[in-house]
């Protein structure tokens, strides 16, 4: 159900970020790219799942999808982690987070 | 040649020695967090809307990742592999001529390193500093508007930002005291020069003595209302330091040094940053990094020392004196940047009968469009007062006929969006709704701490 539902949130964001214009404007080749290997790596283990045929095609999107990391945007699963800290250190030194209301 | 024509000229001009130049510069000003946040983007877009000029112009430039994208793009092209193999998979651009003048248009063009699209990042970015870092490299390659190095040169050469002579500035304050001994009827409230020890240095934005000298002469008001053992200082009182917006820490480092330097000399305890959110962002903040070298002195906000004298209960205020419905203007060096939050509104909320919060506020407030610099350059002005539509907007919701707004830059352009957008309100600082409030003791005859200096 879970990989059900990474499957319709990969194809809806996919959707959306070539249906707003703003977001087309921002988006490169790498976006898509990221999107269909992470999306049809998913969908691949939903299938593996009903399927077990579907082994060798789960494996080599692992493959893919874990080769594309360091050079598309799928890297922000590792940058994100190290720029939250830095963001966060920096506002937090200077009082603005814990962010008040 | 006009101010345009001459950035313009000067990027034609450019060499590929210029832009390989440029590129150590930038590289230069990499540290692990940059690399980090050059790496992040996911391009997600929901930045969009933290920021002024997009809420205002709908542009795609606009948009602050559209903005970080220009730096990732020549990030990715000269410092990462797959830039470097496949720049078009990821949008990677190598730094050309072309690339510098998108920078120009995009850093200084279109923002006010406001630093609201951070705080709005899905992943953490801290977009500003990123702009702020390229932005530098720009200033380094001399591809910085005129107008705003014009600023830095002056305070550089004359030791503040508006080229005010010590003759004119200190004959200007013995002018002051006069007029707030007659105002408060207590001809023993003072304006204290270089007065050697005492507690605060207190230090001004050349503004109020050009242009705003009722400002000054409240927080005169205020600093004798307290009793507080304080001082100007002859040379090195100006606050500003527009290096903060030229991004260099060469010119911050050594406008710093003014201030630095007066501490110093005088033996101050507590360096005082009068109601200015860039001043007070790069004496708190910055000065130190560029400086290289920690102060061994408090530095604290005009804000922050006014609260304190409330909690001492050395103020008395009557809220009943300022009646009308009033706001505050969250200046994003001060609050966002700055990180002095809450004391303003605990000021404000002693002193006004009728306060009322700008929705959003504090870190989430929005720019004036003031900020960055924005308020010298020439060529961006209708920008400016395009993006300061949000705020605008902000000030009518309130139904305030009075805006508060602890910054000069930040009041610049209030009085500017005041007009453009026909706002028919009133801006103080906080120091003025103070002075305004306050209940005086009857004069007392008190220590004489005037030093006379050759004025
Ligand atoms: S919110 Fe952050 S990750 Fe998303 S597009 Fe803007 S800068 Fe990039
Ligand atoms: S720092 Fe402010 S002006 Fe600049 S892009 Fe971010 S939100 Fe916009």
């Amino acid at each position: 159900m879970l990989l059900i539902a990474g499957v319709l949130g990969g194809l809806g964001l996919f959707v959306r970020r070539y249906a707003s214009a703003p977001l087309r404007g921002l988006s490169v080749p790498d976006d898509a790219i990221a999107n269909l290997l992470t999306t049809g790596f998913v969908a691949l283990a939903a299938a593996r799942l009903r399927f077990p045929a579907a082994e060798p095609a789960l494996l080599a999107a692992a493959v893919l999808l874990l080769c594309y990391v360091p050079v598309g945007k799928i890297r922000h699963c590792v940058f994100f982690f190290i720029s939250r800290r830095h963001l966060g250190r920096h506002f937090g030194r200077r009082g603005t987070f814990p962010l008040r209301h | 040649m006009s101010e345009t024509d001459a950035l313009e000229a000067r990027l034609e001009a450019l060499t590929d020695e210029d832009l390989a130049r440029g590129l150590a510069l930038f590289r230069g000003k990499l540290g692990e967090a940059e690399a980090a946040y050059l790496q992040t983007c996911v391009r997600c877009g929901l930045c969009a809307d933290a920021c002024h000029y997009h809420r205002t112009d709908g542009e795609l430039a606009s948009i602050p990742a559209h903005k970080l994208a220009q730096v990732a793009a020549v990030f990715r092209a000269h410092f990462t592999a797959a830039g470097r193999l496949a720049p078009g998979l990821t949008g990677a651009r190598r730094f050309d001529r072309d690339m510098a003048r998108a920078w120009v248009e995009a850093l200084f063009g279109r923002c006010s390193l406001c630093g609201r699209c951070s705080l709005n990042c899905t992943t953490g970015i801290h977009i500003s500093a990123v702009l702020k870092a390229a932005r530098g490299t720009l200033t380094e390659m001399g591809l910085i508007p005129a107008d705003l190095l014009q600023v830095v040169t002056t305070s550089l050469e004359t030791g503040n930002n508006m080229g005010i002579s010590r003759d004119d500035w200190l004959e200007t304050v013995q002018w002051i005291e006069e007029e707030m001994q007659q105002d408060i009827g207590d001809p023993a409230a003072r304006i204290p020069v270089d007065k050697q020890g005492a507690r605060v240095l207190f230090t001004v934005n050349p503004r109020e003595p050009k242009f705003f000298p009722l400002c000054l002469q409240a927080s005169a008001t205020v600093l004798n209302a307290a009793g507080e053992d304080w001082t100007v200082a002859s040379e090195g009182w100006d606050l500003t330091n527009y290096g903060l917006f030229s991004a260099s820490p060469a010119h911050g480092g050594a406008i710093a040094a003014n201030l630095m330097a007066s501490m110093e000399r005088l033996g101050c305890g507590t360096l005082v940053i009068g109601e200015c959110g860039h001043g007070f962002a790069a004496a708190r903040w910055e000065a130190a990094e560029w400086l290289q070298k920690r102060p061994g002195f408090r530095i604290v906000s005009f804000l922050e020392l006014m609260e304190e004298y409330f909690q001492q209960g050395r103020l008395r205020v009557d809220p009943a004196k300022v009646a009308e419905r009033a706001t505050l203007h969250d200046p994003c060096n001060t609050v966002r940047h700055g990180g002095i939050v809450e004391p303003q509104r605990a000021i404000l909320r002693r002193c006004l009968a009728d306060f009322v919060e700008m929705t959003p506020n504090r870190a989430e407030n929005f720019c004036c469009g003031g900020g960055g610099g924005q308020l010298s350059m020439s060529r961006y002005r209708q920008k400016r007062l395009q993006s300061g539509g949000v705020k605008a907007e902000q000030i009518r919701r309130t139904g305030a006929r009075l805006v508060v707004a602890p910054c000069h830059n930040c009041i610049d352009q209030l009085m500017e969006l005041n007009r453009e957008y026909k706002l028919g309100v009133v801006i103080k600082t906080v120091a003025e709704v103070v002075a305004d409030a306050l209940v005086r003791a009857p004069a007392q005859p008190r220590e004489e701490n005037h030093v006379p200096v050759a004025r």
